[in-house]
């Protein structure tokens, strides 16, 4: 050791300082970044007397996947649930007012005032006009339903894209740490940078990682590949309009079918799965249960033969483009809700008759029931509004099948969307929460805490005022020494 | 005794002294000189034989050290090819005409043909990796040439191995219908993966992996290359299977039977065969999971950056991420470091009494290794030498004293006859 050495491991230490300090403002600069991993600079020891640094990162592997598989559960929670108050709003409104069960408990009572005075021509009109209502009602549900699942499929396309992208993105930014780790330069900000991608990767479908060598990662979702050396396509056909009948296309990763998730409290990871979901399932059992009203309807407002002479039973009332023969029992036909219309005959504002709905007849005088003409004949009407509050058999396939009324089967299907929403909002408050703390518990770990950085800096400032008062000393040594020649 | 030998004696102790004085300037001169060595001077008595009664004052005779084994600080820098020698030896140099020396100045810098020179303008020598892994010759100069990272344009290296592991899942329903070696529409099958190999040209090519339960404990795999696959539904794809073979499981386990196969060989187009090792795969009941999928191989790239190693080893790691040592810089020693002979450039020659030059890789036996981004200071003490400097000094006056009174005698002397 001697005075030179002295000065070059002083000067070596500003140095040190010098990198630590900036270590420190990129920590200071990033606390608000909930994508950076906080970094810290170590001195390590080498012969003789010089020191390095050495910059590391210090990530929480276990926790940041923990984080990131919460992140895929809440995002397909918080899709389904939103879907689903979008979906309660369209079709039955806050209070229940733009139900098809109310519509049809409106109808009920018109039918019940109608019975009780027949020979009130103004009170038959008014049951025909509920009668549309209610079918405008049904018809137009249907059609919104059908609205959302096309603008659900615009969404997932949407996302196939936007995840296209991130994977081609996640190419490059794993590219640069596989480089820097092979240059041994510092890859910390490339590294923040891909998890960064990793999270909004999550966010759509669930993630696992698996790591290679020099730092390459595998992504697998489900069992289907991602990425590996370079990114899998994800690919969707869009359709451009939906009908009830229409059966939406599959998403596919590297040619696996991406499955839906199922249950209020969803099995999806992720929104693609949730998108999925609500798009197949939700709506398709809601559509199934406005068929199932609107068959219902043309079932109880058929007309029978009166003499039980034999003659089938046609549709009445109630209508549609397969009629005037019955729609099979027990069995939902798609997209009846949207096809059912009020016949003709009964509505006065196309020239019909409204009394048609008293006496009968609609399908020639073979049906006719009110043979003698009588005004106050209300039989007819009294048996359509019992029938009403009489089981009839419901396919299981919507969701709430079995042999209900129809009043009660309408009911049910609004109550049937309500409790569907309220567990999806439950389940997503729960999810939310369990996310919300993995992350702040990740946060706390690999964050980025004010109070020691500044202490460190503290700490940091010391070390090189004693390192250039050490210079100072050598300095004034050698002053001495340089006076001492003359 | 004789005024004339006080006055010789003293005149040596002069040009001593001016000779100690010359290698101080030195010194100082080149405190800052990345690799250079202190001198000093070391002094010994001649003497005159005399008599019992007569002394005669003999002289001082001069040897010149090197305090060349003694390692100066290991300063930091930001470049990758500053190399410096943490412990003992010396890298390799040519100069212009290719005759080695040895230095411990690392400073190098690519020139424009790519060779690693230094700031005396020698280059940097090492074993190349051109024909295998090297080996050093160890007393002589033999096979080292000069190293050269420029133009190292990397030929794509086509797959030839790879391993797959991954859990089948147990309680996966037996497929009955068609399974994917039969390549139909109607194929069906259980899991999935897909990996990328590269084929002569470096390009890649995506295969598809397929894992079908077609039995107990029985699974059929067959390897399809992506580019044929049929859209959206894959099967069936435009030629058939690259390769198809059953794994069967040992139920006591979960893992491989001895009678399973546990490879998977097909032939990529456009590049060779790829062995894929399957000894790995278990069959347990939890979900799929791929726990690691590999292939060797990479596509065409470009040197990106050089980083040397501590055993010597020059990698030159390309824009694809892949990593190649190009040379292996040897380290020579010798028995007696300081006895080197010295030339300009802080270079130095096999002396007379040094011993032979033994050629060596870094870290072996006594061998320093070698550390990248980083110089050796010179080992001059600006302190010692100023002290050396005053003590010179002082020692160059008296003796010119002595002289000078030797002198006045003389005068003295010669003034007594008139």
């Amino acid at each position: 050791m001697s005075l030179t050495t002295a000065l070059n491991i002083a000067q070596t230490s500003l140095l040190n300082v010098g990198r630590q300090t900036s270590v420190v403002s990129t920590n200071i600069t990033n606390s608000e970044n909930e994508n950076y991993t906080r970094r810290s600079a170590a001195l390590e020891s080498l012969t003789p007397g010089a020191r390095v640094v050495s910059i590391r990162r210090h990530a929480a592997l276990d926790l940041f996947q923990g984080s990131i598989r919460a992140l895929s559960e809440n995002s397909a929670q918080q899709t389904i649930s939103n879907q689903l108050d979008n979906l309660k709003s369209v079709l039955v409104g806050a209070d229940g007012e733009l139900s098809a069960s109310a519509s049809l408990t409106k109808f009920h009572d018109a039918l019940q005032v109608y019975s009780s005075s027949p020979s009130n021509g103004l009170l038959g009109e008014s049951a025909v006009q509920s009668a549309k209502d209610l079918v405008r009602r049904l018809n137009d549900a249907s059609s919104s339903i059908q609205n959302t699942r096309a603008s659900i499929d615009g969404e997932i396309s949407g996302t196939v894209d936007q995840l296209n992208d991130l994977l081609s993105k996640f190419y490059d930014a794993n590219l640069k740490v596989m480089n820097g780790t092979i240059a041994g330069s510092d890859i910390n900000d490339s590294l923040d940078h891909r998890d960064a991608l990793l999270k909004e990767i999550s966010k759509i479908v669930p993630v696992s990682t698996i790591n290679r060598e020099n730092n390459d990662l595998v992504l697998v979702s489900g069992g289907a590949t991602l990425f590996e050396t370079t990114p899998r396509n994800v690919t969707f056909d869009a359709q451009p309009a939906y009908g009830p009948t229409t059966v939406g296309s599959a998403v596919r990763v590297d040619g696996i079918q991406l499955s839906a998730g199922t249950g209020s409290n969803t099995t999806a990871k992720g929104t693609l799965g949730a998108l999925l979901q609500v798009r197949d399932t939700v709506t398709v059992n809601l559509q199934g249960q406005l068929d199932e009203v609107a068959r219902g309807l043309i079932e109880q407002f058929a007309e029978n033969d009166p003499s039980g002479g034999g003659l089938p039973p046609l549709a009445g009332l109630f209508t549609y483009p397969g009629g005037p023969g019955l729609p099979p029992a027990g069995t939902v036909v798609p997209g009846l809700a949207q096809s059912i219309s009020v016949n003709a005959l009964f509505d006065p504002a196309e020239g019909g008759n409204p009394a048609l709905l008293r006496d009968g007849g609609a399908n020639g005088a073979a049906y006719v029931e009110n043979t003698t003409g009588a005004a106050a004949f209300s039989d007819r009407l009294i048996r359509f509004g019992e029938q009403l509050d009489k089981p009839i058999t419901f396919d299981g396939a919507t969701g709430i099948g079995g042999d209900k009324s129809l009043l009660s089967f309408a009911a049910g299907s609004v109550s049937w969307l309500e409790g569907y929403r309220s567990d999806a909002s439950n389940a997503a408050a729960t999810k939310d929460a369990l996310y919300v703390r993995l992350t702040s518990t990740l946060t706390a770990e690999t964050g980025v805490n004010l109070d020691q950085e500044m202490s460190r800096l503290l700490d940091l400032e010391h070390t090189f005022e004693a390192s250039a008062r050490l210079i100072r000393a050598v300095d004034e040594m050698l002053q001495d020494l340089l006076a001492a020649v003359r | 005794m004789s005024l004339y030998n006080l006055m010789r004696t003293s005149v040596s102790g002069m040009s001593a002294q001016a000779n100690r004085l010359s290698t101080v300037a030195d010194n100082i001169a080149n405190s800052d000189t990345v690799g250079y060595k202190r001198k000093s001077i070391a002094f010994s008595t001649l003497v005159v034989p005399g008599t019992k009664a007569q002394y005669n004052p003999g002289s001082v005779v001069t040897t010149v050290r090197e305090a060349i084994s003694l390692q100066g600080v290991l300063n930091p820098t930001s470049s990758s090819t500053d190399l410096a020698i943490d412990g003992d030896g010396f890298f390799i140099v040519h100069d212009s005409d290719g005759s080695p020396f040895l230095t411990r100045a690392g400073s190098f810098v690519p020139d424009d043909e790519g060779r690693l020179v230094n700031a005396a303008g020698q280059y940097l020598t090492g074993y190349s990796y051109a024909n295998g892994i090297p080996s050093a010759v160890a007393n002589g100069f033999e096979g080292l040439e000069m190293v050269t990272i420029n133009n190292t344009d990397l030929a794509a290296t086509p797959s030839t191995f790879g391993e797959f592991v991954a859990n089948l899942p147990q309680a996966a329903d037996i497929v009955t219908g068609d399974t994917p070696s039969s390549n139909l529409a109607t194929t069906d099958f259980t899991q999935k993966s897909s990996m990328v190999v590269h084929d002569n040209f470096g390009g890649r090519v995506v295969l598809d992996v397929y894992f079908t339960k077609t039995a107990a404990n029985t699974w059929e795999v067959a390897v399809y290359n992506q580019a044929d696959a049929a859209p959206d539904t894959s099967f069936p794809y435009a030629s058939g299977a690259m390769a198809t073979t059953t794994l069967t499981f040992d139920p006591a386990n979960g893992r491989l039977a001895t009678a399973s196969s546990t490879q998977i060989a097909f032939a990529v187009p456009d590049g060779v065969t790829v062995d894929v090792d399957l000894s790995e795969m278990t069959q347990l009941a939890t979900d799929y999971m791929v726990i690691a999928t590999d292939v060797n191989g990479n596509p065409p790239a470009f040197v990106e950056s050089i980083s040397i190693a501590e055993d010597g080893t020059i990698y030159a790691s390309y824009d694809n991420g892949s990593l190649q040592p190009l040379y292996r810089i040897p380290i020579a020693t010798v028995m007696s470091p300081d006895l080197l002979q010295a030339h300009s450039g802080n270079t130095y020659t096999q002396g007379t009494d040094s011993g032979d030059i033994q050629i060596g890789f870094p870290a072996d036996g006594d061998r320093g290794r070698v550390l990248s981004g980083r110089l050796e200071a010179s080992n001059v003490d600006i302190a010692d030498e100023l002290t050396s400097m005053i003590q010179s000094q002082r020692s160059y006056t008296a003796n010119s004293k002595v002289f000078q009174t030797g002198s006045d005698l003389m005068d003295v002397l010669v003034n007594l006859k008139r």
